[in-house]
């Protein structure tokens, strides 16, 4: 697909709202407005949203571990006060508050989440039988890491979503640090990409602080998946700004990660980059940007108040959701 | 002291050409089989020493580790240099091999790995292996063989000239000043991105430069090659105005994928003629790949130069080789 | 009313609720030829597209069921033997959580059928009865039929429920038979069957075990003992009112089932029964079950598991003979 102008200013807006509520939440968890833990997703902006704005209703977005699908979620349309109110507890969050930290709205094609690293890959497989089954044309885009690349159901998904020829998108965001292991160690094949063809797929690997290139790169195979020619696996090279969990350091194995090296990451700001492009090719000017940039404040900073003055997670409503 | 350096590229064959069309696919394997392989020639000449670059797969080391139980004659070693993952480890290893006085550079990758390397080292004659379908300076070779006509190349053992060529390149020349190079094309393409490289879109292709052009490549200077073919050694360039017109061309513009392509302009070009970017703000892919944005402020211009770096010519090196006895053993 | 077995009951139930709703469908290793003959004939009517067969990989099969559940359909997966579903218990415990730990407004409609149980001589690796492991998974529904009527009525009732039921199936059961209505019926959930009447003896068993306890209540009654045997045919929801009500009329109770007695589901329906009807009780409460070992392999297997004599002993010990 082309990308428009406005395409381009709405992955702009996408980023800049995810990494704004992705701050909000950090900053709560200092405050203790934050009732759970946070895995930042900072610095996979670019990937997160990139694979996901330019899906359509009926298409499902299934996050990874990371960022807790902040950025998914977003860019699928979840409002962030839904985000930020689950993560405080607050009976006006996208899970009515008691789920610490998970995403889901099935209007939006976001099936849920789970913290178990590596868990979404049969779910996945099962979304994809229900697209094939359904016969519309959707198809699943379902994100995991290099550290989630080591787990046995990632095998069996690959094999069966290949041999079922269903439509899925498998989008790894290889940065580089499973918890503290680093991918160096961990992951055999040090392109993850190079794990499809062993399961008759095609596997690519793109720049994942380039939104542009994870969009065109992620629309290129969810056509190719709606056409009915089956999955193929999208590896989008990514850094990881902040430590595995809120709270914790940067380390690889046991030893801290040099600042000049963080830095160098951090040099490498989706945001940042896409801004200075979209300037650089006369796309859109600062003002422009500003604008997006303080209405996404704003609204974050409503979406605070909100969440402030919601209830707290009714545990009744709690109690009775067990069974259906 | 004679030396072979080994460039070899862990990114090649992984873009997004596997998506939209059916590029071929090496796996980083057997990319490591082949440097073994190529490493095994080299030694067979007697070469003393064999660089490998450093790269974030570490072919180097797994080559090395895997070859300890074989008793090289060649001192092997991978290049002491920082590893950042991007091209510019190619254009770094390159310059190193340079300055080192490395004999001959022996490349595994695509166009734009060996466009990397010419940008580190125009002097070092190369060895360019492909690592794919969709290549025009690299050649389908045994890898084997290759590391012969690398380790004859580096010991000197042929007397005289004609056993490479100079191949020509495109410079981009930004506000009077280079900014860039392609070694067989340089493609003006109405995007705004470079994003993730390759160009598939006919629609957006406005200009072709190009060194060489031949109906048996693949990719856009197959345009060219059905209508007037271009030889690598040809003191010419060609230019191709890309659009609606009474012309029309099939070509195979990736593997496997086809399009018709009007060409409105063919000109013919000579050493140190310009081409203008006319479209602006565009994208200017080099062999293959998005790589420069050309602002709506900027003025570009593509300049054809007989003065790229010079490729061994591996039949030529080995039939001249088996002539000399070259491969006789003593008793 | 036919008189049919169990396996038959079982197939009869699947045909019925995949001919009544589009969105069931079948998964499993071999399901279409079916290792227990369960489903003969499914794949020949409904195609391949609605009895997927799959490679041996039980995680993604217990793990798609999650996301096509959630996508809206309702799958059956055949699971071959419960011993197996440990390999994929995340994937079942997610099932069981997902809609409470995801905000309560998904639904999980899956059916784990799980074909068990021992005195076959299968082994360790192939002859565990666990119940108890999924009745720790809060959000799951437990099922344990032991006649062909339980088995049909209480299949097309998981298959209709909004949430995933573990559903267990004794590979001895298979083909017993029993009489089946030609009309359709549906067994509800936490309603416990009382299988005989009696007034000295209470016995509470599961699965393949209720059909030793009719046996044997039979044997009893010759001799004079009146034994009540209860099949709760739902560990979740348990049925506790229908076995308090009878263990308040015999005051003695024995708990019969397959599974190791440590942790086993006896265990928690003995705590409850100690909650409830503590002062009626005549007599401690026992518990016939496996030993606390791994099931050994062919003859040996039945030093492990629970025996006739076993349950024997047990009702003298209770009626103090």
């Amino acid at each position: 697909m082309k990308l428009e102008r406005d395409d381009l200013l709405k992955l702009y807006r996408n980023m800049v709202l995810t990494r704004k509520t992705d701050e909000s939440i950090i900053d709560g968890i200092k405050t203790g407005r934050v009732v759970s833990f946070f895995h930042s997703g900072q610095g996979h902006e670019a990937t997160d949203v990139g694979g996901v704005t330019f899906l359509r209703k009926g298409d499902w977005a299934m996050a990874g571990v990371r960022g807790h699908g902040v950025g998914q979620a977003i860019a699928k349309g979840l409002a962030p006060r839904e985000f930020l109110a689950e993560h405080c507890g607050k009976a006006t969050g996208c899970c009515f508050g008691w789920s610490g930290f998970h995403t889901a709205n099935l209007e939006l094609g976001l099936p849920g989440y789970w913290g178990t690293v590596g868990t979404t890959f049969p779910i996945t497989l099962g979304l994809g039988i229900a697209c094939k089954k359904d016969g519309k044309g959707n198809v699943v885009v379902s994100y995991f890491g290099d550290g989630a690349s080591g787990r046995g159901t990632l095998h069996e998904a690959f094999n069966m979503t290949s041999i079922y020829k269903l439509p899925v998108v498998w989008l790894c965001e290889n940065n580089m640090l499973a918890i503290n292991m680093p991918a160096s160690e961990a992951v055999a094949s040090k392109d993850v990409a190079d794990l499809a063809y062993g399961y008759n797929m095609p596997g690519v690997v793109v720049d994942g602080q380039d939104v542009v290139a994870v969009a065109e790169a992620v629309m290129i195979a969810v056509e190719r998946a709606r056409a009915g020619d089956g999955p193929s696996l999208v590896e989008c090279k990514t850094f990881r700004f902040r430590p595995h969990s809120e709270g914790g350091k940067m380390i690889r194995g046991y030893q801290p990660i040099p600042e000049e090296e963080i830095a160098e990451w951090r040099s490498k700001d989706p945001i940042v980059l896409f801004r200075k492009k979209l300037i650089e090719q006369g796309i859109a000017a600062n003002v422009e940007l500003d604008k997006i940039d303080g209405d996404a404040a704003a609204e974050i900073a409503v979406a605070e108040k909100f969440v402030a003055e919601s209830p707290l997670a009714d545990p009744e409503r709690m109690f009775n959701s067990l069974y259906a | 002291m004679s030396k072979v350096g080994i460039i070899s590229n862990p990114a090649s064959g992984k873009d997004i050409r596997r998506l939209i069309a059916f590029a071929s696919v090496m796996d980083n394997v057997e990319k490591t089989n082949q440097i073994k392989r190529i490493v095994m020639g080299i030694d067979s000449t007697g070469v003393d020493e064999i660089l490998i670059m450093p790269d974030y797969y570490c072919f180097g080391l797994r080559v090395v580790s895997d070859l300890n139980s074989v008793r090289l004659k060649a001192k092997i070693s991978v290049l002491d240099m920082p590893v950042t993952a991007t091209m510019e480890d190619t254009v770094n290893a390159a310059k190193i091999m340079g300055e080192m006085g490395v004999g001959c550079i022996v490349t595994l990758g695509g166009d734009g790995t060996n466009r990397a390397v010419a940008i580190g080292s125009r002097k070092t004659p190369l060895v360019p292996l492909s690592t794919g379908t969709n290549n025009v300076f690299p050649i389908m070779v045994e890898a084997t063989v290759a590391g012969i006509a690398a380790g004859i190349t580096a010991q000197n053992i042929l007397n005289g000239d004609g056993f490479s060529y100079i191949h020509k390149r495109l410079a981009i020349i930004k506000d009077g000043r280079e900014i860039g190079m392609a070694l067989i094309d340089a493609v003006v393409v109405d995007q705004l991105f470079v994003s993730s490289r390759a160009v598939w879109e006919l629609p957006d292709v406005r200009q072709i430069v190009c060194t060489r052009a031949d109906a048996k490549n693949i990719g856009l200077t197959s345009v060219a090659g059905v209508l007037h073919p271009l030889g690598a050694r040809e003191a010419k360039g060609l230019h191709l105005r890309i659009g609606d017109g009474d012309l029309k061309v099939r070509a195979a513009v990736l593997p496997g994928l086809f399009a018709d392509v009007g060409v409105q302009e063919l000109q013919v070009l000579d050493p140190g003629d310009e081409v203008q970017v006319s479209l602006k703000p565009s994208i200017i892919a080099l062999d293959g790949e998005r790589e420069v944005a050309v602002q709506p402020s900027d003025d570009v211009k593509i300049r054809i130069e007989i003065d790229g770096p010079p490729v061994v010519e591996i039949d030529k090196v080995l039939s001249a080789a088996a002539a000399k006895g070259f491969f006789k053993v003593k008793n | 009313m036919a008189d049919i077995n169990f396996a038959r009951a079982i197939s009869q139930a699947l045909d019925e609720e995949m001919a009544r709703d589009e969105k069931v469908y079948m998964i499993g290793e071999d399901v279409r030829a079916g290792v227990f003959t369960a489903q003969a004939g499914l794949v020949q009517k409904y195609g391949e597209e609605r009895v997927i067969d799959t490679p041996i990989s039980e995680t993604a099969i217990a793990g798609s069921c999650l996301g096509a559940a959630i996508a809206g359909y309702r799958p059956v997966a055949d699971m071959m033997f419960d011993d197996f579903m440990l390999i994929c218990m995340d994937e079942m415990k997610n099932a069981a959580q997902w809609r409470f730990a995801n905000g309560g407004f998904i639904k999980v409609p899956i059916v784990y059928r799980l074909p068990m149980g021992g005195y076959v001589g299968l082994g360790a690796d192939h002859s565990r009865a666990m119940f108890s492991p999924v009745m720790h998974l809060a959000g799951m529904k437990v099922v344990v039929p032991s006649t062909p009527y339980d088995a049909k009525g209480l299949l097309k009732t998981a298959i209709r429920d909004d949430n995933p039921v573990c559903f267990f199936e004794h590979r001895l059961l298979y083909r017993t038979r029993g009489p089946v209505p030609e009309e359709e019926y549906l067994i509800p959930f936490g309603v416990a069957d009382v299988k005989k009447e009696g007034s000295d003896l209470t016995i509470v068993a599961l699965g393949y075990m209720v059909q030793w306890a009719m046996e044997l209540a039979k044997e009893y009654e010759a001799k004079g003992v009146s034994i009540e045997v209860i099949d709760p045919r739902t560990l979740e929801p348990l049925d506790i009112d229908t076995i308090v009500k009878s263990v308040e009329k015999t005051g003695r109770v024995l708990l019969v089932e397959e599974d190791m007695t440590r942790c086993g589901a006896t265990a928690e329906i003995g705590m409850q029964i100690m909650d409830r009807a503590f002062d009626s009780l005549d007599a401690p409460i026992l518990r016939v079950g496996a030993k606390n070992f791994p099931i050994a392999g062919g003859p040996m297997e039945k030093l492990i598991l629970p025996s006739k004599n076993d349950i024997i002993t047990a009702i003298d010990k209770l009626l103090g003979r």
